[in-house]
């Protein structure tokens, strides 16, 4: 019947139409907000992430310093040695004087005035 | 009824000229036996079926000798149900060779639906002739298919129908059944608008060229229906008619079915239209702007989210290469560590001697 087929091609097109249109409209637009819904789940993690590690960092710098700081007394320690080891040699020097000294004083306690001036001196 | 439906789905192209011919082609289906085109055209299978050899032959009908030579078919036509099928077979015969001659003359020139309209209406029933496998003249037939088999490979492969191609459809039609008025008329009688049984491949283009003249001009086709006032008169008939029953009922029938065609309403059916164009152009160009924004909005999104990647990432360089600095440097204090347990002891001699000094001053 020509009525029908006439009447038959309108609404097809304006069906196919309108799904075109649909998918025009609809997938791009899921598709954007699942992106900016990821983006904006995932991104507070990532934030504390970086905070986490930034904290790291900082804890990190600071015994960083201490270490160095041990290392520098270290190398002025052992930069001392030397004095340590004069102080060392003088102190025998003195213990061998006073030893002397004593010795001496008890030889001269039969004569000592004669000999005490001068070793007081 | 597919004919209306295609006239009504292709754009026309000189409305006036198809308006001129309407007419003209009207009243000879006067006695309109035009029936079985209508059911030719009913399917496009159907249409296709057809045969496409007949739709070769270019509508002749411009020449005033054709045409006279189709308002003798015309009117040989109407009585082809009545047992004067000698006769119709034999004028039928008789107009036949008029058309192959005028037909490569035409064939060259794009003819227009004008003239080819009273072919047409005269071409339909002898195109149906063949349909109806008839006995009668059979070298007539083959005569007549052989033609347009011819023509149809010389139109050029009915793919891409040129100007003149659309002017084929009905000359083949005449051609095919010249010599078949007994055919005709028993096809006919029997009321059968069956497409001839040969099978010829048609395309769509072929079966519409039947039915108008087809035009393709790149990608825009235009298609000039014949006798649209006709066929729409025949379509609004009552569709349990058989097709072809008789020229005078068959007419009498179908001419008081509708009124006119209204030209106000088509003019409005085209302003609408380009409103729905303009309306739809609207509404593309709205969806690509919302599109455009949601896009530049999930840019900004997703760069800041690359932003917050990349930063990251530069906090966790930053904070392993403060772990290895530091490990660089506890192994540098542990190396440095080494000398002293033997400076603390002697530093603890240092200490014994001091007191033993100590001891003896006191």
């Amino acid at each position: 019947p020509p009525e029908q087929e006439m009447a038959k091609p309108p609404a097809p097109l304006t069906d196919k139409f309108t799904e075109s249109m649909y998918v025009l409209a609809n997938e791009p637009s899921v598709a954007l907000y699942r992106l900016q819904e990821h983006v904006r789940r995932s991104l507070p993690e990532l934030a504390q992430h970086k905070s986490d590690m930034q904290s790291w960092e900082e804890q990190s710098q600071g015994a960083i310093y201490t270490v160095e700081y041990a290392c520098s007394a270290i190398k002025n320690m052992t930069d001392s040695s030397v004095y340590f080891k004069s102080i060392d040699s003088l102190l025998k020097h003195a213990i061998a004087m006073k030893d002397q000294l004593n010795a001496a004083q008890g030889r001269s306690t039969v004569a000592p005035q004669a000999k005490n001036p001068p070793a007081s001196s | 009824g597919g004919a209306v439906g295609a006239a009504a789905r292709r754009t026309w192209r000189g409305s006036e000229g198809s308006s001129q011919q309407r007419p003209c082609v009207v009243t000879p289906p006067g006695h309109a036996p035009f029936r079985p085109p209508a059911n030719r055209r009913a399917g496009t299978p159907r249409a296709a079926r057809l045969s496409g050899g007949h739709s070769q032959s270019p509508r002749a009908g411009r020449r005033s000798g054709p045409a006279s030579a189709n308002r003798k078919r015309h009117k040989q036509s109407r009585p082809r149900p009545l047992p004067q099928a000698a006769q119709s077979a034999r004028t039928q015969t008789r107009g036949a060779p008029q058309s192959p001659s005028p037909e490569p003359a035409v064939r060259g020139e794009g003819a227009g639906p004008a003239a080819a309209l009273a072919s047409s209406a005269g071409q339909w029933r002898g195109k149906r002739t063949p349909g109806g496998h008839a006995p009668e003249g059979p070298g007539a037939n083959r005569r007549r298919h052989k033609q347009a088999a011819a023509a149809r490979p010389r139109g050029g492969g009915g793919a891409l129908p040129a100007r003149h191609a659309g002017s084929r459809s009905l000359e083949a039609l005449s051609l095919a059944a010249g010599g078949t008025g007994a055919a005709a008329a028993a096809a006919a009688a029997a009321g059968r608008p069956q497409p001839p049984p040969e099978g010829r491949r048609a395309t769509l283009a072929s079966a519409l060229e039947l039915e108008g003249t087809v035009l393709r001009e790149g990608r825009l086709t235009q298609f000039v229906a014949n006798n649209l006032e006709r066929r729409i008169r025949l379509s609004g008939a009552p569709r349990g008619e058989q097709p072809g029953p008789g020229p005078g009922p068959g007419a009498g029938a179908g001419a008081s079915s509708i009124p006119a065609i209204d030209p106000g309403a088509l003019q409005d059916v085209v302003a609408l239209a380009g409103q729905v164009a303009a309306q739809v152009d609207e509404l593309l160009r709205a969806v690509h702007c919302g599109l455009q924004a949601l896009t530049a909005l999930s840019v900004g999104c997703i760069q800041t989210y690359r932003d917050g990647v990349e930063s990251l990432g530069e906090a966790a360089d930053l904070s392993i290469r403060a772990m290895y600095a530091l490990v660089a440097r506890c192994e540098e204090l542990d190396r440095a560590m080494q000398p002293v347990p033997a400076l603390a002891k002697r530093i603890r001699d240092m200490k014994g001697t001091l007191e033993r000094l100590e001891g003896l001053c006191k």
